[in-house]
């Protein structure tokens, strides 16, 4: 089985960024980020361009597919 | 999540109701000649009490007209989704498992000689579905928000 992991959590603080303000700027609730940092939630094609524009590093970098057994 | 679990809430003392409502409307009913006689009971007046009073609170709480099924991003349409395939999973097979209740009752009347209301069990068993089919979809809305 494949599944996306995501680095969003660095980048964001890297950025010194709250997870209320990433929501606000990619139009999602700070619960959906939560989320998406936690792994259990896979965000639409729209989303994760969404948060590549705002976190300025590009989309294949912030998720990586991985094969779980 | 608040408003969800408020807003089913508000729906299964709504549906609650509208059965003892429709269960019991009348107390001590004499038939007469013409039509009947009896005294109405609480239930239908807490209905029409309930159905003024909640509209008001639910759009000077809420500041919408939003409901359950309403969502803020494609996460929570995804959540409404699912919790609307449970709550359909729910309602089609209780109404399956209800209708073959409501013929076992009506056997059971009939080959006991017990007198049984066909209509009270029927509502009866109609209320309780509509609150576990909106319990189910609450459920598993608020399951699916917390992962």
């Amino acid at each position: 089985m494949e599944t996306l992991t995501n680095i969003v959590k660095e980048l964001r603080t890297q950025k010194d960024m709250s997870q209320g303000k990433l929501a606000e700027l990619v139009g999602v609730t700070r619960q959906t980020i939560i989320s998406l940092e936690k792994g259990s939630y896979v965000p639409s094609l729209l989303l994760a361009m969404r948060i590549s524009e705002v976190l300025e590093t590009p989309i294949e970098i912030i998720f990586i597919k991985e094969s779980v057994e | 999540m608040k408003k969800t679990i408020i807003q089913c809430s508000g729906n299964v003392l709504l549906f609650t109701l509208m059965g003892l409502a429709f269960m019991f409307p009348f107390s001590e009913v004499t038939q007469m000649e013409m039509g009947f006689q009896g005294s109405v009971t609480i239930f239908p007046f807490l209905l029409i009490a309930y159905l003024i009073v909640y509209p008001i609170v639910h759009y000077h709480w809420g500041k919408s007209a939003d409901s359950e099924l309403a969502y803020s991003d494609e996460r929570e349409k995804i959540i409404v989704s699912e919790s609307t395939k449970i709550a359909y999973k729910v309602l089609i097979g209780g109404l399956i498992i209800t209708i073959a209740a409501i013929g076992g009752v009506k056997f059971f009347s009939l080959s006991t000689g017990m007198d049984i209301s066909t209509y009270v069990s029927s509502i009866a068993l109609l209320t309780a579905l509509l609150d576990i089919a909106t319990i189910s979809y609450c459920a598993k809305w608020c399951w699916e928000y917390k992962k």
